[in-house]
């Protein structure tokens, strides 16, 4: 039977079925009552909506299994699927289908948000489906449905499932508002990447909006997809009337707007919300002319002419909610986020501040990179662990794609598969070991590969010998069931000052890879200025015959203003940047004026102190303050004399309730970045620390901005945090300051339902090291409440936290 | 997609200015906060209406199976629901039914509240502020359209109450999210401690009362805000943000 769809799928017409639910209630089911244990004690009904979808003409049924998982289910979840799919088949027995329809298992959102910015593990997710899949796929099952999907990560999760317990086809569909956005802020060429990637094989939209709203939406995914399209709009917009949920658009004008939408070219289908059998037996009539109630088994010729799906040559790499499609113009791979040669990066990968590494890819982001480099690899450093946690945090702050670049596979396939989107990875080469490797990962994932062209035995001198290794490169990669419009070529930058011939040899490569192979190109320009004085010139003009040659993607530092400038000007002069609307805005602003910080008032006193500035929360011009001071003071004179009297003095102000909060974090923030400012100008002036802390928003609990208030205000009082995150379980905390030997413990929880883990971690706590303080806060806490669970403190705001650790450490 | 008006005053109070007015660097970085949410948020909502009744204490106690706790408070029989809580019933005094309803600003909040946690802490806590304004003046402004359309049909909205306040169970989230089947219409999730996701979220219950023509103000007025988000039946009464 399976191959039987796969042969019917983007060849002809199928049509899907309806609703589901309100078909049920009519029938009886109450609001709030769980739709699936009809499966087993209303099986006729079932057996019998299902028919009538087959009456109708539906060539695809879905079981009733769309809320069916472990959440809702938790003891009886097999049966229920394996009901639902027996129920679909006796159906399909009775209308006497059972050569040409299909029954799809029909999986639908777990009604929880993932993390990050959730609570639901990805793993967890997957494997929540996975129980799903082995059911109905045991039950005989003919291929998967995944629909009504809010969430892309959550897609994904769900089709791995698929993939990873089933042979069976997978068909996915998702939900987009008018305005052809997902909740979580997916597109169709954001889902199109991702889904293509991961090998459905159809992909599409259902729920939410009528017929005609969603005609754009289908025309996106026609323009993207190569896949065969499939769409399921609801009946028109729903309203309640006389108690009970009505659409506004009938079956004929269901069948009219779906017409249409079937002339752009769609491949596939059906109803969702409010529709049922007399909406199919309207498409039926619409694209085969057979009247009502005509025999469904074997199709005429149909009158709709149907356009089998058209291959699109899109390089397209995903995020969540932003697609980048590659040779469309060059496009900005920032580098940043790399430790090699970064001291400070080094740092932060060393002391888990992933803060920091957030704050070194926002930053590229506003400088214009249009995807993030993504490298870990540092020794001393779990790699893996590291990319599955920083991929996850990277996409929580920021929509632009990454590209994961590592040369351990490990460390690449927990990157790639907790990635939501399709990712660039960096990198393979003409060696087939590394290929052997990579390439299943891209074949499994999805994912635009970077071919970088050297091999076993090294970097060929000439460009025709890099050649060869780009045709293997394709050939090797064909043979994975990749396409050459996933793979971009790095035609590798040598140093121009070792060998003055080996710039014009890349740029030739790179001439030849576009002309003759087609081929997409990657380069990073700055090692083509190695040895070399003012580097930045001649990187700059690299960049800007690497781009006149047709470069697809640089990867550049875009925090350097001198490699922004060549770069959008080689745009506006390439006829890259129409109406140069991209160069405009970047310069027609006087130089210096910055966009995104905070306005700030003219200092009072021209040669005011960083102090004077930190207390009015002027980042800018206290540092600038600072560094200046720095020519006559020392690094700690100015800390001790200035910054810590100006936090001081904001501190008792805030106490006294004449300052607040968003003026004392201001003033943090400005005192974070005198710090750092004198520390980069003086390496080790660092402050006198007073003591190291562990913060923690406690397990269950994902609110973690008080956390994260206190950890800034305690920082700039002078103390080490170990900040270790939210949702932390009771051991992790324990565990920490044992190793640690940590002498105070923050705990956030904002909910009464989290509190009960804050005490357990104060009884932990106790138990393991009595000698540790542990102060508590958050919303619902109060100081009696948190006697009662143990605490030493409770801290009615972040100075109070402050307060209380001078007292511990003091 | 509506655009919400948040009013700033409420977002000054978030932010702990009791009497003062903020500076003017601060009421800018609030213009700025303000407009990202108002271009970034997606602001949706679902309600339904169910018939109620309350069943006084001592007649819930004739159930079998009350608990000690139990047999002195009153029942709400809500659609599938027996809800144990006499705030609730306090609230629901005279109503024959009742919308419940949930509402959501969508993911954007929770998103720009995370990144600028990374960038600037101070616009993070302005966010957080103008968000929890935005989500509160979004209930208001459905409350007000739901408030029209009810009393032409001889219905009075008495205030809305929530999941947490006074004595009514946090674990009613479950049932309301169930009932409205949020996840699906809104994309209103919960987590497994009763967290809602995205957080700019409210669900409430807003009982219905038929009005008497003769006695027009039988029920609590609905006019003021402390009523609309019933401040003045809660009893937390320490809360920071008690109006």
């Amino acid at each position: 039977m399976r191959n039987r769809f796969l042969d019917k799928l983007g060849k002809e017409w199928l049509l899907f079925d309806g609703g589901m639910g309100s078909l049920l209630q009519k029938r009886g089911l109450k609001t709030g009552e769980l739709p699936e244990t009809w499966n087993l004690t209303h099986r006729e009904d079932i057996i019998d909506i299902h028919r009538s979808y087959l009456e109708a003409g539906s060539d695809v049924i879905y079981t009733n299994t769309f809320g069916a998982n472990r959440f809702k289910y938790p003891d009886s979840l097999s049966e229920i699927v394996s009901g639902a799919v027996s129920c679909a088949a006796e159906a399909r027995k009775r209308a006497g289908r059972e050569d040409d329809a299909f029954v799809a298992l029909d999986i639908g959102p777990c009604g929880r948000l993932l993390q990050p910015m959730g609570d639901l593990a990805f793993e967890d997710a997957v494997s929540l489906f996975s129980e799903i899949v082995a059911a109905g796929t045991k039950a005989g099952a003919d291929l998967i449905v995944i629909e009504t999907m809010n969430d892309s990560l959550e897609t994904k999760a769900a089709v791995l499932a698929a993939k990873e317990n089933s042979d069976l086809p997978v068909v996915a569909t998702c939900v987009f508002d008018e305005k052809g956005k997902m909740l979580t802020g997916g597109t169709p060429e954001v889902i199109t990447a991702m889904l293509e990637g991961l090998r459905v094989d159809a992909l599409g939209a259902n729920c939410s909006l009528g017929p005609d709203k969603m005609v754009s939406v289908a025309r996106r995914f026609l323009a993207c997809s190569s896949l065969p399209v499939v769409i399921k709009p609801n009946a028109g917009i729903p309203r309640v009337e006389n108690g009970e949920t009505v659409y506004d658009v009938g079956p004929e004008e269901f069948a009219s707007v779906m017409a249409e939408i079937a002339d752009l070219g769609i491949h596939a289908m059906g109803g969702c919300c409010g529709t049922d059998p007399s909406y199919i037996r309207e498409l039926k009539k619409m694209l085969y002319g057979t009247k009502e109630g005509a025999a469904p088994a074997g199709h005429p010729a149909p009158l709709k002419a149907f356009i089998p799906p058209v291959p699109k040559d899109l390089s397209l790499v995903s995020s969540f909610a932003d697609a980048v499609r590659i040779g469309e113009k060059t496009v900005i791979i920032g580098e940043r986020i790399n430790p090699t040669g970064k001291k400070r990066f080094k740092e932060a990968l060393k002391s888990h501040d992933m803060d920091y590494i957030l704050s070194q890819g926002l930053q590229q982001e506003d400088a214009g990179a249009d995807i993030l480099d993504v490298n870990v690899g540092l020794p001393g450093i779990d790699e893996t662990a590291m990319m599955k946690e920083l991929v996850p945090l990277l996409q929580s702050v920021t929509a632009l794609p990454l590209q994961l670049d590592t040369a351990d596979p490990k460390a690449l396939e927990a990157g790639m598969r907790i990635y939501n989107g399709k990712p660039m990875v960096n990198s393979v080469n003409g060696r087939d070991d590394v290929m052997d490797a990579v390439f299943p990962l891209v074949r499994k994932y999805g994912g635009v590969v970077v071919g970088l062209l050297l091999d076993e035995n090294g970097i060929p001198e000439t460009a025709e010998g890099r050649f060869r290794i780009a045709q293997k490169i394709y050939q090797k990669a064909a043979s994975f069931g990749i396409q050459p419009k996933d793979i971009v070529i790095d035609c590798l930058t040598m140093t121009v000052s070792a060998n003055s011939r080996s710039a014009l040899t890349t740029l030739e490569c790179m001439r030849k890879i576009r002309h003759e192979l087609g081929g997409r190109t990657i380069l990073g320009v700055s090692n083509v200025s190695f040895g070399l004085p003012q580097r930045e010139n001649i990187n700059a003009a690299f960049l800007i015959m690497a781009i006149r040659e047709g470069l697809d993607c640089a990867i550049i530092n875009p925090n350097s203003e001198a490699m922004m400038s060549a770069f959008r000007s080689a745009l506006a002069l390439t006829e890259q940047d129409p109406d140069f609307n991209a160069y405009i805005t970047a310069y027609a602003e006087e130089p210096g004026s910055s966009q995104s910080a905070p306005k700030q008032d003219a200092p009072e006193a021209s040669n005011a102190g960083p102090g004077a500035y930190i207390e009015r929360g002027m980042e800018t011009k206290a540092a600038e303050a600072a560094l200046q001071m720095l020519q006559h003071a020392d690094a700690l004179t100015i800390i001790n004399e200035e910054l810590v009297p100006a936090m001081d003095r904001v501190g008792a102000q805030f106490e006294k309730g004449t300052l607040f909060l968003p003026q004392l974090l201001r003033s943090a923030e400005a005192a974070k970045k005198t710090f750092e400012a004198i520390k980069a100008a003086m390496p080790g002036s660092d402050q006198a620390m007073k003591g190291r802390m562990i913060l923690a928003t406690v397990e269950g609990d994902i609110h973690d901005i008080g956390k994260n208030i206190v950890r800034i205000l305690c920082e700039n009082y002078g103390y080490e945090v170990l900040d270790l995150g939210k949702n932390v379980p009771a051991e992790t905390i324990v565990e920490t300051a044992l190793k640690e030997d940590i002498k105070l413990v923050g705990l956030s929880a904002l909910m009464t339902t989290t509190v009960t883990h804050m005490e357990e971690t104060i009884r932990l706590l106790r138990e393991k090291k009595p000698d540790t303080k542990i102060v508590v806060g958050g919303a619902v806490l109060t100081p009696e409440y948190a006697r009662l669970i143990g605490a030493d403190h409770y801290a009615r705001d972040a100075m109070s936290t402050v307060r209380y650790a001078d007292e511990v450490f003091g | 997609m509506p655009i919400i008006e948040p009013r700033e005053k409420e977002i000054w109070r978030y932010l702990g200015y009791r009497n003062e007015e903020p500076g003017q660097d601060i009421r800018d970085r609030i213009t700025h906060c303000v407009e990202t949410l108002q271009r970034e948020c997606t602001p949706k909502h679902i309600a339904r209406e169910f018939s109620l009744e309350i069943l006084p204490a001592d007649a819930a106690h004739a159930g079998p199976e009350g608990g000690k706790s139990r047999e002195t408070l009153p029942v709400i029989r809500l659609h599938d629901l027996a809800i144990t809580s006499s705030s609730l019933a306090k609230n629901l005094q005279g109503c024959e039914k009742a919308l419940l309803f949930a509402a959501t600003l969508g993911h954007a909040p929770d998103r720009l509240i995370r990144r600028a946690s990374v960038t600037h802490m101070s616009d993070a806590v302005i966010y957080q502020a103008a968000a929890a304004e935005m989500i509160e003046a979004y209930c208001d402004s459905l409350n007000d359209g739901w408030n029209a359309s009810y009393t032409q049909q001889g219905w009075i909205l008495h205030p809305r109450f929530s999941p947490g306040y006074g004595d009514l169970s946090l674990s009613l989230q479950r049932d309301i999210i169930r009932l409205l089947d949020t996840p699906r219409q809104i994309g209103l999730t919960l987590t497994e401690s009763l967290i809602m996701l995205p957080s700019k979220s409210v669900t409430a219950i807003i009982g219905l009362e038929r009005t008497d023509p003769d006695h027009p103000a039988s029920a609590p007025q609905t006019n003021c805000a402390a009523a609309r988000s019933g401040c003045a039946s809660c009893t937390l009464t320490d809360c920071l943000y008690r109006r």
